[in-house]
């Protein structure tokens, strides 16, 4: 019984080290797959955003078509103040499109980051996996070494 | 004008990706992580393993060298007495010791034993050392032991050689075991010198009580404290037991001359019964005391007086005190023991001739150990018979009532001895007289009113003729007063 002490120490220390290999490639693989999901949501942002300034476009058309329209039924030129109204609403509205467009860009710059961190993350993980399970192998070898020491009563013999 | 409305559809402000984020459990991590703890689990389980190893290794060593210890203190123990070689025995423990160490099965196992055996082994030194020096001790005692009986001895029978083995004594200290210190050889040749001049003073004590008693007094002697008085002591009972000695000595040689001159007188007596006596023979002889001498020359008179007729009659009283002086107990120092008093008894006339010879027969018949019980009984009934009649109120009170009880107890005892012959001559038992279930019983109150009636019954002849026509065996009287029996023919010879 005394004999399989130490490779019964041994044993665990290579199931230890198995683990921490595998804990630090499974938080590194779920830290990728953050990452792909953060790249996919940049992509959907800049997708929605330019959706959103096409319509914010098609409204500003719209609201100056309107407005062309209501002067030249009360028999304006299309000179004078209408024309300042004009400009400003298309103004307005280009503003508006602008900033669709930078909120857009906004929220696909903060997933990029997050796919930034998260790959960072899974490479850390992974390091950390190995570097636990160097010191599991040590720690284990050390005790396993020690048990052995302990046991190791050949030396000390008396010669009658 | 009528006004057509537009319509915008309302698009943008979608969010990101739904759902939560993903974890290291949802790739194996938690999986990982238990395993991890199935790894540390065991690695925790060989260490308890390993501990409890020790544990258990160390309790064998200890358990393993209590025995051995009580092992080897009980050898210890038996070499005190048989002597065994304490290195050897310490070459075996040690060995022992050894074999199992080398059963030890962890590093803890060993450091335990290690510690344990350095302590046991310096305890069975300790003891070794001890034991080496009682035995150093033992045989130093012994050493001055058979120095002190050799020397004793000569200091005993050569009491003078004292200052002499005193010197031996400071030579022979010098040499005692290397282990005696020189206080303790300093205490030895001391206790010595007190040892041989007891000896020697003993000795002069046994050589000349008188002068050593006075050496002793005088402080001669180098002797131990307080032993001055026990040797005076001594020296005065031996001077007393010197001087018993030689009272025992004559009294001894006296007890020797009485025994001889007693045993010449009977041989005498024989010569006189046989007619072959010779009074100068006997005047002569130097083994005879005086009054045994003078006594079987008046005896020789008295005898022939009453062959011739004239015989006496014995004075009753003596002959009663005679008869209980014979029988009296051993412890009683009036108690005739020999010839002489009844000699000299007959001398002064006191008592007759034939009650001399039954009286001296008496006498021979105590000493002899086939009759001594039957003497003894007979001796009691008559003491007993005597005290009785003595006491009566009808002769203790009367004028003359003693001689008379005396009288009536001689005839008695006269009569029974009478019996006792006739029942020897016939090879009977005596028993039967002193057994009082017995009809033959002596002391029977009818047989001995028989002698109080003032021998009623009991014929008196005038002469030897009238007295071969009685029937043998009967009872009779002489006008004397004298008793006798008519013979039966089958008489033990005198």
């Amino acid at each position: 019984m005394a004999v399989a002490i130490p490779f019964m120490m041994y044993a665990g220390a290579a199931v230890a080290v198995f683990s921490s290999i595998k804990q630090g490639q499974a938080a590194s693989a779920a830290a990728n797959f953050n990452a792909a999901i953060a790249q996919q949501d940049a992509a959907q942002a800049r997708s929605d955003a330019l959706a959103q300034s096409i319509q914010i476009q098609r409204d500003n058309v719209l609201r100056i078509g309107s407005i062309r329209a209501a002067a030249g039924a009360g028999g304006g030129t299309g000179a004078g103040s209408v024309l300042d109204v004009a400009a400003d609403v298309a103004a307005q509205g280009e503003l508006e499109r602008q900033w669709a467009l930078y909120q857009g860009e906004s929220r696909a710059r903060g997933y990029k980051n997050t796919a930034t961190l998260d790959l960072a993350q899974g490479k850390a993980a992974k390091q950390a996996g190995y570097v636990s399970a160097a010191g599991a192998a040590l720690g284990g070898l050390g005790a396993g070494l020690q048990a052995q020491d302990r046991l190791d009563t050949a030396k000390l013999r008396r010669v009658g | 004008m009528a006004t057509i409305k537009n319509y915008t559809a309302q698009l943008g402000g979608a969010a990101g990706s739904g759902g939560r984020r993903a974890t290291g459990a949802d790739f194996g991590g938690d999986v990982a992580a238990a395993v991890g703890d199935v790894g540390r689990v065991g690695q925790g389980l060989a260490e308890k393993f390993l501990q409890q190893e020790e544990t258990n290794d160390a309790r064998k060593m200890m358990v393993g060298i209590a025995r051995l210890n009580a092992k080897y203190s009980t050898a210890q123990q038996e070499a005190i007495a048989s002597g065994a070689d304490l290195d050897k025995l310490r070459e075996n423990y040690q060995n022992e010791l050894a074999g199992l160490r080398n059963q030890s099965s962890t590093k803890h196992g060993v450091n335990t034993f290690d510690y344990q055996e350095a302590s046991t082994l310096h305890a069975y030194d300790l003891r070794s050392l001890q034991i080496r020096a009682q035995r150093a001790g033992a045989q130093a005692k012994t050493q001055i032991e058979g120095f002190a009986t050799a020397l004793g001895q000569q200091a005993f029978t050569d009491p003078s050689s004292l200052e002499v083995l005193n010197g031996k004594v400071e030579e022979f200290v010098t040499q005692l075991p290397p282990g005696v210190t020189p206080e303790m050889r300093a205490e030895a040749a001391q206790e010595l010198k007190y040892r041989l001049a007891s000896d020697a003073v003993r000795g002069a004590i046994q050589i000349n009580p008188e002068k050593a008693l006075a050496e002793l007094q005088s402080g001669k002697w180098a002797l131990k404290p307080g032993q001055l008085p026990q040797e005076i002591d001594r020296a005065e009972s031996q001077i007393r037991a010197r001087e018993a000695q030689d009272q025992n000595r004559e009294r001894h040689a006296h007890w020797q001359a009485v025994q001889k001159s007693d045993q010449l007188a009977n041989q005498y007596l024989q010569q006189i019964f046989s007619n072959s006596f010779n009074a100068e023979e006997v005047n002569a002889n130097p083994s005879l005391m005086k009054d045994d001498r003078q006594g079987l020359i008046t005896f020789n008179q008295r005898w022939w007086d009453s062959l011739e007729g004239a015989g006496n009659k014995s004075n009753p009283t003596v002959l009663n005190s005679m008869l209980l002086r014979v029988y009296a107990g051993e412890d009683d120092p009036s108690k005739v023991r020999n010839v002489t008093p009844l000699l000299q008894a007959v001398e002064r006339r006191e008592i007759s001739v034939r009650d001399f010879r039954w009286l001296n027969t008496a006498i021979a018949e105590q000493r002899d150990p086939n009759n001594s019980t039957i003497g003894a009984q007979f001796s009691q009934m008559t003491r007993t018979l005597n005290d009785s009649f003595m006491n009566d109120v009808r002769y203790a009170r009367v004028p003359g009532g003693r001689i008379k009880a005396g009288e009536i107890v001689n005839r008695w005892a006269f009569a029974v001895r009478g019996l006792m012959d006739d029942r020897r001559a016939r090879n009977q038992s005596l028993y039967p007289l002193f057994d009082p279930a017995s009809k033959e019983y002596v002391g029977n109150p009818g047989f001995v009113k028989a002698f109080e009636r003032n021998m009623e019954g009991v014929p008196t002849i005038t002469s030897k003729e009238e007295a071969r026509k009685l029937p043998p065996g009967t009872l009779y009287q002489d006008t004397a007063g004298n008793l006798a029996r008519t013979p039966t023919g089958k008489e033990v010879p005198d």
